[in-house]
């Protein structure tokens, strides 16, 4: 029977999320080719994380240490690489996160297995492992073969994969791997908490951004109402940090952040081509200005000429009806 | 601030190896920084003048700590290349050049502004600033009849990434190909096989790039013998007429102003159409101190019936001040108070014309920006959208 690995992911105690996406992706693949699946943790007082995991696989194998109270790359290179020698799994899945990306590559040339990383789809086809990345900026998808081999690692992108609910009973198995030594080159230190901006306009599927036309800072309440009521965020172009109605964490452009929302609704703004490269790869973008030679109408999927004032108010009313009517 | 240097003769060695051998005939007297727009900002020292000297004991971006990194890059990286320095340097050093120099190093290192290294990245990869694929590069010209450029015809119109694709500067690529189409003459554009000219990138220190543009460009002028282009936009026009020529000669470049120029004295055009406007002319630096272009432009003004010109005082032809775009420029976001396009707006302004006139595109964007967020009324317009509109 072969085994398909998923790597637990904690920090601080508490397992990141992309745990149980790798869970539910190792489910299904093992449900189709036949095969069991496999939580590891490596950790310090698992007693919770074994809790919170033991539905979630066939069997649970578990590395309880001090050493392993935080994460450092170098011992979960150490521990995992004799784990897969000693146990020679047909998969190992861990996530593409800061975490994964720090750990995998070096472990996948250490027990010398085919490897892929970011995957955003995985299967087994006729014993082979078929991934899916992304190219050229997220503008192709690579189907990719990966070399016939007894074992194999992918890191899996979060968010690809969404976590599902199991009733599995995982057998817990406690493995005793003692590292010799400390290793040569990295100690964690500390935890340092990122400064928490009050919004990170890169990660909302909806934007509502507003440039020069909003006049005043008094109007931007208005515009808030707006983004609230359709679940979106506000942000802006140039023009409106340099007058200092909104904070710089809040502009798109080349000199602010680049955003891929699905929808992107440029109120007021002009267009100049420094705030184009920051928002042209949004899914579809609606441009309100009373200009009707603002360059933004090149980029734009639908626009409408008109007091942004005017279109507000109504385009909200309507949004909140439909979302009424849907229930 | 530490009170001591380390002399590092392997940095300055470096430094002159990349093009920095201007350093050598400084003898720091400071007239550079004198002249220097970035001084005309109120509380701003930038003091160019040091450069040289500091690279001649290899004592730049030579520090531990990461604050004096940082306040170094910023110095090396926000000059405009203006050569406002190299007009008034009694011994002809163009700081631009010598900084230059110093930015290969750094984007060597890959140490160097992020919005400045998404441009490089952008143009490496679709061969315009903009990162907008070459397919759409002749968009611009859509229902305006350009042939696509062959041997037969006298010249191949080159009008800038920024022409060819920003929804506003195409109103000046198409006002150009309008003219020259008025006047007979025979032209035609190569399109999606253009590549940027590299100025911008070879300014900023990223060489390689650059040697990426020559190839395409040259290759392209090769197979296809061009012998005479038109240009839209200065940078293109003193990267072809002086940078080129190492890689490859069989070309001459002229700016569209100085053939619209000859037109008008030819009398293949004539504007007629009263322009009954003040009209402000500012100087591109590219145009007027690097190419020395200062009267052709004026006298296609003056060739408009009811068109006044008037002049910035003090602030035109060799001292006029940059807009603040050159050497990507364009992509970079000062504080307010270190904006120049700020500064050239207020002098603009305090001239009270109507409108403002450009002949690059740089100037065109970083101008209209400006005055709209001034709330001014002055409107911005190419030369070439002015003469357009003055013939019948």
């Amino acid at each position: 029977m072969s085994e398909i690995f998923a790597l637990v992911e904690h920090r601080q105690g508490t397992i990141r999320d992309i745990t149980y996406e790798l869970m539910s992706c190792g489910r299904k693949l093992a449900e189709n080719a036949s095969a069991k699946l496999t939580a590891v943790i490596l950790g310090h007082n698992t007693d919770s994380i074994v809790q919170a995991v033991k539905s979630q696989a066939h069997r649970l194998l578990v590395v309880d240490s001090e050493m392993f109270k935080d994460f450092n790359s170098e011992l979960y290179q150490i521990t995992l690489s004799e784990i897969i020698k000693q146990q020679n799994p047909r998969l190992t899945l861990i996530g593409h996160s800061a975490f994964g990306m720090d750990l995998c590559p070096a472990l996948a040339v250490q027990v010398g297995l085919p490897f892929a990383t970011d995957c955003l789809g995985v299967e087994i086809v006729e014993q082979k492992i078929k991934v899916t990345r992304q190219m050229y900026d997220g503008k192709l998808n690579a189907r990719v073969l990966l070399r016939e081999n007894p074992g194999h690692m992918i890191t899996l992108r979060s968010g690809c994969f969404p976590a599902g609910e199991s009733s599995l009973e995982g057998v817990v198995e406690n493995l005793d791997i003692t590292v010799s030594s400390q290793p040569d080159y990295r100690k964690f230190i500390e935890y340092i908490e990122a400064a928490i901006g009050d919004v990170d306009i890169t990660k909302s599927d909806i934007l509502v951004s507003i440039g020069r036309g909003v006049k005043e800072q008094a109007n931007i309440s208005v515009i808030e109402d707006f983004a609230a009521a359709i679940g979106g965020v506000v942000s802006c172009s140039r023009p409106v940090v340099d007058a200092g109605w909104l904070t710089k964490d809040r502009q798109v452009g080349s000199s602010g952040k680049t955003v891929k929302p699905k929808l992107y609704i440029a109120l007021g703004i002009s267009g100049a081509f420094q705030h184009i490269v920051g928002m042209k790869s949004a899914d579809t973008i609606i441009a309100v200005n009373k200009d009707p030679n603002a360059p933004i109408f090149n980029e734009a999927d639908y626009g409408i000429v008109d007091d942004l004032f005017k279109v507000v108010p109504v385009l909200k009313n309507k949004i909140l009806e439909m979302k009424q009517a849907k229930g | 601030m530490k009170n001591f240097i380390t002399l590092n003769p392997e940095v300055r060695d470096a430094i002159i190896e990349s093009g920095g051998d201007d350093v050598i005939k400084c003898y720091q007297c400071g007239r550079c920084m004198a002249a220097c727009p970035w001084n005309l900002l109120d509380g701003l020292d930038y003091t160019t003048y040091r450069f040289c000297q500091r690279i001649k004991l290899g004592a730049i971006i030579d520090s531990e700590e990461k604050e004096e990194i940082a306040a170094d890059t910023i110095d090396v990286f926000r000059c405009v290349g203006c050569d406002s320095c190299k007009a008034e340097c009694p011994r002809g050093v163009s700081l631009s050049d010598v900084l230059r120099a110093v930015r290969r190093i750094l984007v060597d290192f890959d140490s160097y502004p992020s919005e400045l290294k998404s441009v490089v990245a952008r143009l490496y990869n679709s061969g315009n600033p903009l990162g907008e694929p070459a397919e759409k590069r002749a968009d611009w010209a859509a229902g305006l009849d350009t042939p696509q450029y062959t041997e037969k015809l006298d010249y191949l119109y080159f009008p800038c990434c920024l022409p060819a694709y920003d929804a506003r500067a195409r109103k000046v690529a198409q006002a150009t190909a309008k003219i020259l189409k008025r006047g007979g003459i025979s032209f035609g554009i190569h399109g999606k096989d253009e590549f940027c000219c590299g100025e911008a990138v070879r300014r900023v220190g990223a060489e390689k790039v650059f040697q990426t543009a020559v190839k395409q460009n040259t290759e392209l002028f090769k197979a296809s013998n061009v012998k005479k282009v038109i240009v839209t936009s200065p940078h293109c026009l003193v990267t072809f007429t002086k940078e080129y020529p190492a890689y490859y000669d069989k070309f001459e470049t002229q700016h569209a102003v100085q053939l619209f120029d000859q037109m008008i004295t030819e009398k293949k055009i004539s504007p007629k159409r009263p322009f009954e406007k003040t009209v402000v002319y500012h100087d591109p630096c590219t145009l007027g101190r690097q190419m020395g272009i200062y009267e052709e432009p004026r006298r296609i003004l003056n060739s408009i019936p009811g068109l006044k010109l008037i002049e910035i005082p003090v602030f035109n032809r060799d001292f006029s001040v940059c807009c603040g775009g050159g050497a990507m420029g364009l992509w970079r976001d000062w504080p307010q108070d270190e904006r120049l396009a700020n500064l050239r707006a207020d002098q603009i302004l305090a001239t009270n014309a109507d409108v403002l006139c450009v002949a690059c595109p740089y100037c065109l964007q970083m101008f209209e920006e400006t005055l709209k967020s001034m709330n001014a009324s002055i409107e911005v317009m190419d030369i070439s959208e002015i003469l357009e509109s003055a013939l019948e």
